[in-house]
């Protein structure tokens, strides 16, 4: 039977289309409360299974019983996209959550980051899950589940650019371009202010000679060099993408049903990326849009009253749970900039969560709301606009960046591949950070598991003897 | 069967290992006793749950990293403990589970009204109760409508029966008995056997004595904190039970008796601690003794007890001495075959 809600679907669009907005093509399906559950905790259908997964729809669960969340829809970003809104919802308010969606869709297709995902991730990933049960029927349930684990410890350090670049500079990098720097007759004058700690040389007639600091064990030819510099690229050497490493660069490469798990599991971290980069924009955008679409619309009284309800209980408030909220603040940035003309269509196209922070958050905002400051970080927000403490930038500036800064996606303790070769496999981590000792154990013991053979697997963080752990 | 709920249930069989292979740890998380009525989830550290990832050592944490085996914190010598939230409900399913208690049956049931619902059809009745499609069905065969053919839908009151307990917790609070430890120890039997058993009861009553060489009723707060002076005569304390208990009449009640005590009790009164037992042992659904003591003494009074509780399936003798005492405690009281 036709839902009283469907037959608003083509007014809608229609009100989106003449408000400006692109709606990428969607499905809508009504699910139940347990596969809506579901769908959250797996992110898309296909998905193989996990216990963590597990772990995310009892938290749903038990959230939801505890009347702590309710999750009215779902839009996977697919090829249509499909839409999932929950079965036992009113039709005023599955109307609403049609709106909010019709934002969601427009900003599928409008933004930079979201136009990468790959739309078909729910046919690679149902593939990948067919071929990994062959593999937990042939080398056990477990064997899998050890390699998927690897593939979580390792899910925030992926980088889509992995493999396209050459690989981030490691100290041992810096020295070497260094030294294949061609010489010009001024450089001795460049090099004037440079540190004389770091190693000093150059390259004359194909022969590298170093003048001090050579603690590096570098090849003495510059052809060798050359050919040195080439074999650490192709062993992923300052590759920050473990995951990329492991499933392309390893030597002996690892066995093909191991890759092909990893490689999935990159696949799909690489999938999420964006929506993890611009949570903040796409939640706003939906938020700042289902209003005006519905007031497009002619609806009885009450379902404005149901909508408009709505909207302040998910985005009325700068605070939800003692936590910033999200839907609040896009929203209400992009209604100040729409206030100043800026061109909301544009912003909502190329900037990410920390971008758009960092550019548009003024000043005028920042006063509107210090709500928004006292809500987040208490009394600190209260002297937003007192503290004298920043004499380059003024408070606001400096609550501004760090506010931008805390919608940063990376991973928590960023590590550089620094050795991969048959009897080594050795993590550095960027800026020398030292590592939680619990939790570092447990991932060199993963990658131990992973690699099942003799080889050292370490993780550094300094250049001195106890600054390492070894599985 | 939704995906989910494979995974589901495989995140929970780690879980319930990993509170297994702490369980005497969590038995004792101080968030229990702190609030025994909440259902905020309570922080226990289990093993190998969490998926570990690089993370920076946290701040102020001088061991962090200290590598090559030296590293790990104080008190966590395994390296591999890592605290999570579970709520208190999903804690004790799985606690109860691992402990392998069974479920009891109730004996005596009380039946109450609560509620009513329709049932069947009456010829008389208020207007607004009046079923249409049994009058209409009736009207058809009669082939007229008249006041004989009105059906209107009955109410009945449904009775359900209800399981009720009272247990009565019997404490030694003599000078011995006062040390901060034993209470402690006391407190957390307490606090979980009432947990356990409110799974099989909806109606849970508790009543508390505590006894020197004489006996005196007292609420749930001075029972765990109250000591008296003088010596111990146990029976004192069992015959205001048996005193107590008069006013739960069988038929309705299953009457629980748990009684804790260093066992220090005068040689004289022995006799009559027994006699009282066997006489209440007749009425009870279950009795249990816990022998809180650390040393040597009253291992003759405990020893008697001990004859009396082979004789008795549903007596129950044991020892908590030690704070990883509690689980098999409560495992040897309300394991095996007590119905």
């Amino acid at each position: 039977m036709r839902q009283r809600w469907e037959t608003y679907l083509p007014k809608l669009s229609a009100a989106a289309r003449a408000l400006g907005l692109q709606p990428i093509p969607s499905v809508y399906e009504e699910v139940d409360r347990e596969t809506l559950h579901e769908l959250a905790a797996y992110g898309i259908p296909g998905v193989h299974g996990h216990w963590l997964y597990g772990r995310a729809y009892w938290q749903h669960e038990s959230a939801h019983d505890r009347g702590l969340e309710t999750i009215y829809e779902l839009v996977c970003h697919l090829e249509p996209a499909v839409t999932y809104l929950l079965a036992d919802n009113r039709w005023e308010e599955q109307l609403f959550v049609l709106a909010h969606v019709q934002g969601h869709l427009d900003f599928f297709g409008r933004n930079h980051l979201m136009r990468q995902q790959n739309p078909h991730m729910h046919s690679v990933m149902a593939a990948a899950s067919e071929r990994w049960h062959g593999y937990a029927a042939a080398f056990g349930a477990e064997a899998v589940e050890a390699v998927m684990d690897v593939g979580f410890m390792f899910l925030s350090h992926v980088n889509p650019h992995a493999g396209h670049k050459r690989p981030a500079e490691t100290p041992t990098h810096a020295v070497v371009e260094e030294l294949m720097r061609p010489r010009g007759r001024f450089d001795d004058l460049l090099d004037l202010g440079r540190p004389a700690t770091k190693t000093d040389g150059r390259v004359v007639q194909g022969r590298v000679e170093v003048h001090r600091g050579d603690a590096l064990a570098l090849p003495k030819e510059a052809a060798a060099l050359e050919r040195w510099l080439a074999e650490q690229e192709a062993q992923g050497v300052g590759e920050e993408d473990v995951l990329y490493v492991l499933a392309h660069a390893t030597s002996p490469p690892l066995p093909e049903w191991k890759r092909d798990i990893l490689i999935g599991m990159r696949e799909l971290a690489l999938y999420f990326l964006p929506q993890r980069r611009t949570k903040l924009l796409d939640e706003g955008w939906a938020s700042y849009w289902e209003g005006q679409l519905l007031d497009a619309l002619e609806l009885p009284e009450e379902a404005h009253l149901i909508s408009a309800e709505m909207h302040s209980r998910i985005a009325g408030t700068p605070s939800a749970g003692g936590r910033l909220n999200v839907y609040w603040l896009g929203c209400e940035l992009f209604r100040h900039l729409e206030r100043q003309g800026r061109d909301v269509f544009e912003i909502a196209a190329v900037e990410d969560d920390q971008s758009f922070l960092r550019t548009w958050l003024d000043e005028d905002f920042v006063r509107r709301h210090r709500v928004l400051a006292e809500a987040v970080y208490g009394d600190e927000g209260k002297r937003l606009f007192q503290d004298p403490t920043a004499p380059t930038k003024k408070p606001w500036e400096v609550w501004r960046d760090r506010l931008a800064e805390s919608f940063a996606v990376a991973p928590a303790l960023p590590v550089r591949v620094h050795e991969n070769t048959r009897g080594r496999f050795v993590l550095h981590t960027v800026d020398g950070q030292v590592p939680d000792d619990v939790y570092a154990r447990r991932v060199l013991g993963g990658l131990r598991r992973l690699f099942d053979d003799d080889r050292d697997v370490v993780l550094r963080w300094g250049e001195g003897r106890g600054e390492e752990l070894r599985a | 069967m939704y995906k989910a709920e494979v995974d589901k249930a495989r995140y929970r069989e780690r879980l319930r290992e990993a509170i297994l292979a702490r369980l005497p740890e969590v038995v004792l998380a101080p968030g229990f006793l702190l609030a025994p009525d909440a259902d905020a989830p309570i922080r226990i550290r289990v093993p190998d749950l969490e998926m570990p990832f690089l993370r920076p050592a946290r701040a102020g944490d001088g061991t962090g990293g200290r590598g090559q085996g030296g590293g790990g914190r104080p008190g966590d010598e395994a390296g591999e403990a890592v605290e999570v939230l579970v709520p208190r409900s999903e804690i004790e399913a799985l606690l109860f589970e691992a402990l392998a208690l069974p479920r009891l049956e109730p004996k005596s049931h009380e039946e109450v009204a609560t509620g009513e619902k329709h049932r069947g059809t009456v010829r008389r009745g208020p207007m607004p109760r009046l079923d249409r499609r049994r009058t209409m069905v009736e009207m058809l065969k009669a082939g007229v409508l008249s006041e004989d053919t009105l059906r209107f839908r009955d109410r009945r009151p449904v009775r359900t029966r209800v399981a009720k307990a009272v247990v009565v917790l019997v404490r030694d609070s003599s000078g011995s008995m006062a040390a901060e430890e034993r209470r402690f120890l006391v407190r957390v039997a307490t606090y979980w056997t009432v947990r356990w058993l409110r799974r099989t009861y909806e109606h849970v009553e508790l009543r508390f004595v505590i006894h020197s060489v004489e006996a005196e009723e007292v609420d749930e707060e001075r029972f765990f904190t109250r000591h008296l002076n003088g010596g111990t005569h146990i029976s004192s304390g069992l015959l205001l039970a048996e005193e107590i208990l008069r006013g739960y009449p069988a038929d309705i009640w299953n009457a629980y008796l748990l009684a804790f005590s260093d066992s220090e009790n005068f040689d004289a009164d022995t006799p009559r601690v027994l006699a009282t037992l066997e006489r209440l042992l007749g009425g009870l659904a279950f009795a249990g003794y816990g022998h809180v003591n650390a040393g040597n003494g009253g291992q003759g009074f405990l020893r008697q007890l001990e004859h009396l509780a082979a004789r008795y399936d549903h007596f129950r003798v044991g020892r908590i001495v030690r704070r990883e005492d509690v689980g098999p405690w409560l495992q040897h009281m309300f394991g095996g075959e007590v119905a």
